[in-house]
């Protein structure tokens, strides 16, 4: 079997007639020769379009010449076959690779194939015959051993699927996943600490595999060892086992679609290989140039990689294909915020919700623009979208109490805090501002002071934080006890690095006065 | 009517002299559909054009490949007019598409229907030769029902209390509060009851979690796609095709606190509920850790699922990962659409199913006990033939009622199937439906083949609601698909040969009491767990009553695990009826 790229494919289309084959083997009769069925092409990239197109009709023209050997048609209808194979139209694949099978008895990629286009459409018993006919001509063939024992396990004929995956256990960059496999053999059969032993032998040989973790995990709750069960589902994540299948590569080398660019620039973006992802996105932009998403996609990697200016291009040329591409808005939003162009960035995040306007994020954003134009009241008001439709976050909470204390409704800030603390009893800067706002309000009552106060002193146990040991000077006032203010007040000051931002220095001296004074605070936070 | 045992306090059969006797109209309407043809040995029968059952879905699609075009209808069985008998709701779409007017649908809206949602009155009438001639009557405008809503699922529950059930109605766009007055009609009341959520919902549950006596209300949003937002989606061939979830941002779910005035209180951030999310399409509200309390199971679309545990003082802490029903055995997460929760294995504790997107498999997860659960789909031979398919509306039912859990599953897939676009296929994405029926040994075997000509239909089912349509001591099924009828396939599996019992739990007030347990001891047989709930598949809604197949014995004693906790015991009830219960 020869390695075929799309080029070759598209090459041979356009010498389609007449192909000269070199051997003087005699084609197989035309009575068993499959109808290839011809793939709907409307709606696809024309470079997709172009490919199937070609090496479609350069079967056809081998087939309906006759002069092609049976070794070079079954070449030829197995590459058809992965061709379409890429492009996930497998009913054509199959009539191929079926006829590659068939035509050339003793290769065993394409009967692979077939079992794999088999095994990923769930076509299970169909899987398990394609690959026992390649174990037929090459026993120890690693691949197809481990894809039988896939297969079977599927099947739930575990005791017959172990014994395949025990042979490709033994085989380099196939035996993390074939441990998975037996650990799951295990424990389909009860035997825990076996299935506990492959699992971790599995992340041993792939320890980015960190979905094994989840059923480890599973086998160790079994075996009532509930903490080390525990342990394991924090470690776990969405990388799942693999292996690796050089025949399977070969076939994601053939596609021309754009969206295949796509998906491996998505699996680069998220094993953080972000120059590959680059240059997928660049390569699904040279596919179907109109594809705003990938221009977009561009954007945030260039981003990413710190070239603000290509980003910026490369997002407004999105937004040129498509002009109410709402995240291509938020995204230029977010690359001008990184240019230090806030009114262009503004204007983004405003196009972004004049589109969606109950988007978390596009709120979250141009209000934090609001609040460090001092717009309070137009930030609170971005806030308490945020806040509706994420309820349980703590962080929009605090900064919407930041935005009622910047428009002087305290009171409003105190019980949008206290309704925070309800959700998130544990946040410590929630926490912070409660006792902050309680300081300052003049209409608070002895048990909230009480409150705040010891909430401020457990802050203090747990973490000396200095805004912590501000907040408690504030409350210690507001309880009245003004000695222990002052002192901790003047303690404070005195701690202020010189690096001090000077409404801070300015809030605390202030304050301390008030301390001195017999007053309690009456700003919670510094202007800014 | 069975007699009276000692301890019932209230106690009757619903018996057929309950059924109206008089039918508005006998003639079937609607287009004759292929599903139809009777066999000797159908097990379900398409009963659709007969009983007069005539809705077709339109998505209104336009070819611009909206997310949300393809996603309902579900389908709620209720008896709204307290007659005795199950009337159906079906919610419904429109059209799609700021500007676009029916006249850019890909599809037309079939002659003669009227969009909207619809309510069908059943009028079910005993026939002189003793036979149920089921009847269906469109009474959607006489109740007062005018959802123009672009409709996605329902759910069924009293939360006034006044013994009528009222509908929730997700939709994509705000939700629908219908409050049933009692008098065959309904009164919207969303706002007023603070439950409009205008978040993009599929599924729904009402029940009570903090045994107040109020049903309180669950709802699962999933996305937050909208038609401002849509983005095209591209299939690996390049073609265009349908999004899938992970091109929008899941929305977390809310929960609502029934406060017991007619009005909800929106505890979702306060209860924890919110703090963890994935993209909700199915939920079942069941007690998995068996310590009285209901909990949550929420399934997500390519997230992990959830188990909110219920922690009796009105916060829920979500225990899935621990209790093994988060993500598949591989450890990775799964397309959850549909889910039920039932006792498929005899041991009193709940089961879970969910049906998933192709090339997943559907899951079972047996409960070990405590809430803890064991993937046990490979051993049940539940993977395998499910992995073509995509599955939506899933539960448990027991068809041939043997006193076993079988389960049917309705698929439709969510893009493009190549097969049919290279056969030039307008809507390339039906798939047929499955039945599979529990050995008993804790395998199933599917059975699709001998179910019926209803099974060899291809459509794009979403939902499907369970229950005794007939009132024939059976479960029947009611199938919606995209763009395409609902389908009332009627059970016929055993035709008055085996013994059931079935049991309506009422609260005091009158209404179905929701999360009722039922023990039926059945001697050497066994005993028989099941639960009373309208909950599960996916955007649907079950018929409430509870229903044992008792096979070839009869039940020896019945015992009742009421919400609040309190225990009933009746001895030897007899077998094919409906017995009405009231706590003590």
């Amino acid at each position: 079997m020869k390695v075929w790229t799309p080029v070759v494919a598209i090459a041979l289309c356009l010498v389609v007639t007449p192909i000269v084959w070199g051997s003087s083997e005699s084609p197989p009769a035309a009575s068993v020769t499959p109808e290839i069925p011809q793939p709907p092409l409307e709606g696809l990239e024309p470079a997709v379009r172009e490919l199937l197109t070609a090496t479609r009709e350069a079967l056809l023209a081998a087939v309906d010449g006759g002069t092609a050997s049976t070794e070079e048609l079954a070449d030829l209808y197995g590459h058809t076959g992965m061709v379409f194979h890429a492009h996930h139209s497998f009913e054509v694949a199959e009539v191929c690779y079926r006829r590659a099978s068939e035509l050339a008895a003793k290769e065993l990629s394409w009967p692979y194939y077939l079992g794999y286009l088999y095994q990923d459409t769930g076509r299970f018993g169909e899987a398990a015959s394609s690959y026992r006919a390649v174990l037929a001509l090459e026993p120890e063939d690693p691949l197809a051993n481990l894809r039988l024992g896939e297969v079977l396990l599927s099947l739930n004929e575990l005791l017959e699927a172990e014994p395949y995956l025990k042979v490709a256990a033994g085989v380099d960059g196939l035996q993390a996943a074939s441990e998975a496999g037996l650990g799951k053999i295990e424990m389909a059969k009860g035997n825990l600490e076996a299935a506990v032993q492959h699992y971790r032998r599995a992340l041993e040989l792939q320890p980015d595999a960190n979905q094994l973790h989840y059923p480890l995990s599973l086998a160790l709750r079994k075996l009532d060892r509930i903490e080390e069960a525990k342990a394991e589902i924090a470690k776990g994540g969405k990388a799942r086992v693999s292996a690796h299948d050089r025949r399977l590569t070969e076939i994601g080398t053939l596609t021309a679609s754009s969206e295949m660019f796509m998906t491996s620039g998505a699996r680069a973006i998220k094993a953080g290989k972000l120059d590959s992802a680059a240059t997928a996105f660049r390569g699904a932009i040279a596919a179907r140039p109109s594809n705003a998403r990938a221009h977009l996609n561009l954007a945030v990697v260039l981003r990413q990689l710190g070239d603000l200016e290509a980003a910026e291009r490369s997002a407004r040329k999105a937004l040129e294909l498509q002009p109410d591409y709402f995240f291509a808005h938020f995204n230029l939003g977010e690359i001008l915020e990184a240019r230090e162009d806030v009114a262009g960035a503004k204007a983004e995040y405003q196009e972004a919700l004049a589109i969606d306007s109950r988007h978390i994020k596009a709120n979250e954003r141009v209000a934090a623009l609001h609040m460090r134009a001092g717009e309070f009241e137009e930030a609170a008001k971005h806030y308490e979208v945020v806040v509706e439709l994420a309820p349980s976050l703590p962080t929009p909470r605090y900064l919407l109490a930041l935005a009622y204390v910047g428009v002087g409704e305290t009171q409003r800030a105190h019980e949008c805090v206290e309704e925070a603390l309800l959700v998130n009893p544990g946040d410590a800067r929630l926490q912070e501002a409660m006792v902050r706002l309680v300081a300052v309000d003049s209409s608070a009552n002895a048990s909230d002071i009480e409150r705040a106060l010891k909430v401020a002193i457990e802050q203090q146990k747990e973490t000396a934080s200095f805004g912590g040991a501000e907040a408690l000077a504030m409350v210690l006032a507001a309880a009245q006890r003004f000695d222990e203010a002052v002192r901790l007040q003047e303690r404070l000051i005195a701690q202020l690095p010189s690096s001090a931002r000077p409404a801070v220095v300015e809030l605390m001296q202030s304050n301390l006065r008030h301390y001195q004074a017999g007053e309690r605070a009456v700003i919670p936070w510094p202007e800014e | 009517m069975g007699c009276l045992v000692g301890g019932w306090l209230a106690a009757a059969a619903l018996a057929p002299a309950q059924v109206p006797a008089a039918t508005a109209e006998e003639s079937p309407r609607g287009e004759a559909t292929t599903g139809e043809s009777l066999s000797a040995d159908d097990w379900f029968v398409d009963s659709t054009t007969t009983s007069g059952l005539d809705y077709v879905h339109f998505n209104g699609m336009s070819g611009e490949m909206y997310f949300s075009e393809i996603v309902g209808p579900g389908v709620g069985l209720l008896d709204y007019d307290g007659d005795g008998d199950l009337d159906i709701f079906i919610p419904q779409g429109s059209m799609l598409g700021e500007g676009k007017t029916i006249d850019d649908a890909t599809f037309p809206v079939p002659q003669g229907s009227a969009l909207g949602d619809r309510l069908f009155r059943n009028d079910t009438v005993i026939k002189a030769d003793g036979t149920r001639g089921v009847h269906f009557v469109d009474v959607t405008l006489a109740a007062g029902l005018r959802g123009l809503g672009y409709g996605m699922g329902v759910a069924v529950g009293d939360y006034t209390g006044n013994g009528f059930p009222d509908l929730y109605v997700t939709n994509f766009g705000r939700n629908d509060l219908w409050r049933n007055e009692g008098d065959g009609t309904f009164e919207e009341v969303a706002a007023v009851a603070g439950v409009a959520d205008d978040r993009w919902s599929i599924s729904a549950t009402f029940f009570d979690y903090d045994r107040d006596g109020h049903l309180d209300l669950f709802v699962a949003d999933y996305v937050d796609f909208s038609i401002n937002t849509h983005k095209p989606c591209f299939s690996t061939s390049s073609a265009r095709d349908y999004c899938g979830p992970r091109s929008y941002n899941p929305v977390p779910a809310r929960l609502y606190h029934n406060d017991g005035k007619g009005g909800f209180e929106d505890v979702s951030a306060r209860s924890g509920i919110a703090a963890e999310f994935g993209g909700a399409l199915g939920v079942v509200a069941a007690d998995f850790d068996e310590d009285g309390w209901p909990d949550i199971y929420v399934a997500n679309d390519q997230s992990p699922n959830q188990l909110w545990i219920n922690q009796r003082d009105g916060h829920f802490v979500d225990d899935a990962f621990l209790a093994g029903i988060a993500v598949n055995m591989d450890g990775a997460p799964e397309a959850s659409m549909g889910v039920d929760a039932g006792d498929i294995d005899g041991d009193g504790d709940e089961d879970l199913i969910l049906s998933h997107l192709n090339r997943q498999s559907n899951t079972l997860y047996i409960n070990e006990g405590g809430g803890l659960f064991s993937d046990q789909t490979l051993q049940a031979g539940l993977a395998a033939p499910s992995f073509p398919y995509t599955g939506f509306g899933a539960g448990w039912l027991d068809f041939d009622s043997d006193g076993a859990l079988d389960f049917l599953v309705v698929n439709g897939e969510v893009q493009v199937i190549g097969a049919l676009a290279l056969e030039g296929d307008q809507f390339p994405l039906h798939q047929q439906n499955q039945l599979y029926r529990n050995l008993g040994d804790g395998k199933f075997e599917e059975v699709s083949a001998r179910a019926g000509a209803a099974f060899e239909l291809s459509e794009v089912s979403r939902g499907a609601a369970f229950g005794d349509v007939d009132n024939d001591g059976d479960g029947d099924v009611l199938v919606t698909a995209n763009q395409g009828p609902a389908r009332w396939l009627e059970n016929r599996y055993s035709a008055g040969g085996r013994s059931w019992l079935g049991v309506v739990s009422r609260s005091p007030y009158g209404a179905t009491s929701l999360g009722t347990r039922v023990r039926v001891d059945r001697g050497k047989a066994g005993s028989v767990w099941r639960r009373s709930r309208a909950d599960g598949s996916y955007a649907s809604a079950n018929d409430p009553r509870i229903l044992v197949g008792l096979g070839e014995v009869e039940a020896s004693a019945l015992v009742l695990t009421w919400p609040s906790g309190a225990v009933q015991r009746f001895n030897a009830p007899a077998g094919r009826n409906y017995w009405v219960v009231s706590p003590r």
